[in-house]
């Protein structure tokens, strides 16, 4: 399974964001680069919601992502939010992945719209992480996590990632080194 | 997660607003009553009295029974019609092309003029399930049409990516979207179905009807009767509304599998 770039430009107005990237991921990458240069525009090609104006994007199979906003259903709780995305009756699974990430019992039966910040960055987590994907695009999926719950979360998806493709984008360094795979720098 | 209404505090002052205006009408009834002119306007007491003598007879919850079969089911149509024309316009934007004239013409159309022109259409004793059905049909036409367009952007791409069933995804957005523009517009279409129902029922003469008692109530001049009337037909509308809105409230969280208003994230 792979997602592959072939001379994609991406132009917004007459400001060009990209310019002919060629590149196919596969395993884990981690894309990083000064704001402004394009990566969740990126982003965006790979998960089909937006199309190149010139150039080509193939993604095999299903995909899943965390956005930069959680993008949660706020009526439903966190449990249900996760099973959204799996197939059949998932709420076993996503409790337990819901408390592998450090969620109390209590949260897991809270409505997303009440849970906290970083509460919510875990839920959209442990949906794009269990969801029965080929592919996973994680846009800053640890931002507003403090130390040590970023170090859980990060070392929970390391291991969920395993047998498909990943793109991470992130500013950190550190989160980059920690999954290992390719480094990619965009625009700097 | 609804929000739990705030004390009503304006409820001593209000209920004190209406037992004035109560004293006003009485009075009022008494001094056209001293002027000899008694059939022209009956007081509350008058009117309580006459509804009293109205409530064990048979014929009396066979005129409800018959109005509110008929007005209700016109809202039904217009509920479940309304829904699906705001869904085919939302999704095909040639039909919303197509019926934003037919929808305006039924609105800005008064509503006797549709209820004299449905007369050379349907018989009387239906008339009234094609006019609440045209009034109300509009309203939530409108107010489904305006929430699928409010309904949030991201959490249907985010469907989208995650190829969600459709059946998951009109449940966990689709309808928490909607779901506030639909009660708002069935609260709205509850009360103008009553009205005009009975519109329709007067100018009708739906036999058996609340608007045929009405009017006979008119025609002999009997205005305990004719108040006692319009008493049944607002309290009957007002429990009708109560009690839609309950199921339509209860029916929200068995299909959202929560409370489908919500503030967003």
């Amino acid at each position: 399974m792979y997602a592959e770039l072939t001379g994609v430009t991406k132009r917004y107005g007459g400001e060009t964001v990209l310019e002919s990237l060629t590149r196919r991921l596969e395993g884990v990458t981690a894309l990083m680069g000064p704001s402004g240069r394009g990566k969740t525009t990126l982003a965006r090609l790979l998960l089909g919601l937006e199309k190149p104006d010139s150039g080509r994007v193939a993604v095999t199979g299903r995909l899943a992502a965390v956005f930069q906003e959680d993008r949660l259903c706020p009526q439903l709780n966190a449990v249900a939010n996760v099973a959204l995305a799996l197939p059949g009756h998932g709420e076993a699974l996503a409790r337990q992945a819901l408390e592998e990430l450090g969620l109390s019992d209590e949260d897991l039966n809270k409505p997303a719209a009440v849970l906290s910040g970083g509460q919510q960055r875990r839920v959209a987590l442990a949906r794009a992480m269990l969801a029965p994907a080929d592919g996973v695009v994680l846009d800053e999926p640890f931002k507003g996590l403090d130390e040590a719950t970023a170090a859980r979360a990060m070392a929970w998806t390391r291991q969920k990632a395993a047998g498909r493709w990943l793109l991470l984008i992130t500013h950190d360094p550190e989160q980059a080194a920690f999954f290992g795979g390719t480094l990619w720098q965009l625009g700097g | 997660m609804a929000l739990k209404p705030a004390p009503n505090r304006a409820s001593r002052p209000q209920a004190a607003a209406i037992l004035f205006w109560v004293a006003v009408w009485q009075l009022a009834a008494f001094l056209v009553a001293r002027m000899g002119l008694g059939f022209l306007l009956a007081g509350p007491w008058e009117t309580l009295r006459v509804l009293a003598g109205m409530l064990p007879q048979a014929a009396f919850w066979g005129r409800i029974g018959f109005s509110a079969a008929r007005i209700l089911g016109g809202f039904a149509l217009a509920l479940v019609f309304g829904c699906l024309l705001a869904a085919a316009s939302a999704a095909c934007p040639p039909v919303l092309v197509l019926l934003r004239p037919v929808m305006q013409f039924v609105k800005a159309t008064p509503v006797a003029s549709i209820i004299i022109l449905a007369l050379l259409w349907v018989s009387s004793a239906n008339l009234a399930v094609l006019i609440s059905f045209l009034m109300v049909l509009p309203v939530i036409y409108a107010a489904v049409l305006e929430g699928i367009r409010r309904t949030d952007p991201a959490l249907l791409e985010m469907a989208r990516i995650f190829r969600l069933p459709f059946g998951r995804t009109l449940r966990a957005i689709w309808l928490p979207g909607v779901w506030p523009y639909l009660l708002q517009s069935c609260e709205t279409g509850l009360g103008l179905c009553w009205k005009s129902g009975v519109a329709a029922e007067v100018i009708g003469l739906a036999s058996g009807s609340i608007g045929e008692a009405l009017y006979q109530a008119k025609i002999f001049l009997q205005t305990g009767e004719l108040f006692a009337w319009t008493l049944v037909i607002i309290l009957v509308s007002a429990a009708f509304e109560k009690l839609t809105l309950a199921v339509l409230r209860l029916a929200g969280r068995a299909l959202g599998g929560g409370e489908l208003t919500c503030t967003r994230n």
